[in-house]
């Protein structure tokens, strides 16, 4: 028993890992964003993954670990069947694993390491007249355990039920589990009507806003439950863009994004974040069909793994108007019909 | 351009992929026993109930040094080493919290005269 303990207070001193509740909220937030009525599908997969050894993992027998933390996910939306119709229903489905590992590995690490699987499903419904989208599902964590031969368990499973809606650029996601709820934003979402040559590029069609609350296990910024705030604004028809995310709990983060192409698939982002690791910058490349980032704050809150030490990832996020028309999620596409 | 872009992320995926090889590994141990009794077994965990453990065969007598041994995992670790004293039937546990660097390499020497002086350095 009091070997127990010991080890559930080591893990709460190094409880500066991002909670797997956390990277559902993210990524309902990414599907809020990138989500109109007018899109056709919603893609994301990637591999996040500390780049520099962390210590401070207890385990019962062996120590305290040194290793790493890797995360896989896959995430899409699909929207169908018929194209002609206004309205349009879809299926949403989420998988994510990953945890502790001894090692670097490119596939899952083949013996010692610690893992968690996610899961999270969905339908979805979207009117193109009425200009509304809605998803609703069930997310699950199954218990994260030690996999070797005396394996034991570190955390139980854990089940929401989540939310989202949209009507034109007005937008909420609420998630509750059955001990209340976890998670709630509401926004005033990215506009996906492309930009003309010469229209539509002064400041509020470029204006993103939004409110949110988490519950102390599903904030990616603290360990409390919070309210917080974003504001995001382009400029120069979002060839760049400023955020400003901050809570109750304090700052989270700063950013400038940088576009060269219209539907935000190129560019670099600069962050300064506050996360549960503490403040540091974060840079992210995009190129066509990749992003790849070292510490920046999305891919950490979105992945669930802590911002110690760097943490790296390779990452696909992209949202379809139409088959030949994809972009990020919160761009739009361009007036050509987009990449 | 869009193919430039698109070569770039390949490129940069494979260099990622690369640098990730090249780093960590398992820290490695090596013994050199200058006691008066011969080693027999290494481990981590607890001793009772082992989670890993690895024998030296042949045991590892007085004045020899054991080949590298590959430990299981890096960290602040519970290391113990077995010794026997054969001539009174004897075994005694060297309990160790020792620790090993992510690929990095230890030798730990195992020395006394007597059972109640075993110790090991540094």
């Amino acid at each position: 028993m009091e070997t127990a303990t010991l080890f559930v207070l080591l893990s709460s001193l190094a409880g500066s890992d991002v909670p797997v509740g956390a990277s559902i909220a993210q990524e309902l937030t990414d599907i809020h964003r990138g989500m109109s009525p007018r899109s056709i599908g919603y893609l994301d997969a990637g591999q996040i993954q500390n780049l520099r050894a962390v210590d401070r993992e207890p385990h019962q027998a062996y120590g305290t670990l040194h290793g790493f933390r890797e995360v896989r996910r896959v995430t899409g939306i699909v929207m169908g069947p018929d194209s002609a119709t206004v309205f349009r229903y879809g299926l949403m489905g989420s998988w994510q694993s990953g945890g502790w590992t001894k090692d670097l590995y490119l596939a899952s690490a083949p013996s010692l390491n610690q893992s968690r699987t996610r899961w999270a499903a969905g339908l979805a419904a979207r009117h193109l007249e009425q200009d509304w989208f809605a998803a609703a599902g069930w997310f699950h964590v199954d218990p994260e355990s030690w996999k070797d031969d005396r394996g034991y368990r570190t955390e139980d499973p854990d089940n929401a039920l989540w939310a989202q809606g949209r009507f034109r650029r007005f937008g909420m996601i609420a998630a509750t589990g059955t001990d209340g709820p976890r998670f709630a934003r509401i926004g005033y979402l990215p506009d996906p009507e492309p930009f003309g040559k010469y229209a539509k590029k002064w400041f509020l069609p470029q204006l993103e806003a939004a409110l949110n609350w988490s519950e102390a296990d599903w904030n990616p910024w603290s360990d409390q439950a919070a309210f917080g705030a974003e504001v995001r604004a382009g400029l120069l028809a979002e060839r760049l863009s400023g955020r400003l995310e901050a809570g109750m709990d304090g700052f989270r983060l700063i950013q400038l994004q940088s576009n060269l192409d219209p539907e935000g698939n190129v560019g670099v982002d600069l962050s300064w974040a506050r996360a549960r690791g503490g403040n540091g910058p974060g840079i992210r490349l995009r190129v066509p069909f990749l992003t790849f980032s070292m510490n920046d704050p999305d891919d950490i809150a979105a992945f669930g793994v802590s911002g110690r030490g760097i943490v790296w990832s390779l990452r696909i996020v992209m949202t379809w108007e139409k088959s030949q028309g994809w972009y990020r999620p919160g761009r739009r596409l361009s007036s050509g019909g987009g990449s | 351009m869009i193919r430039g872009f698109f070569a770039m992320g390949i490129a940069i995926a494979a260099l990622s992929g690369c640098l990730v090889d090249l780093y960590g590994g398992d820290p490695r141990l090596q013994l050199k026993n200058t006691s008066a009794f011969p080693v027999k077994t290494v481990g981590v965990g607890d001793p009772d109930n082992p989670t890993w453990t690895h024998d030296l065969e042949p045991v590892l007598k007085t004045g020899k040094t054991s080949e590298v041994i590959d430990l299981p995992v890096a960290g602040d670790l519970n290391l113990w080493i077995l010794v026997s004293d054969t001539a009174a039937g004897l075994d005694t546990v060297l309990l160790r919290p020792q620790r090993f660097d992510l690929g990095g390499f230890r030798l730990l020497e195992v020395k006394g005269q007597d059972r109640s002086e075993l110790s090991t350095t540094p």
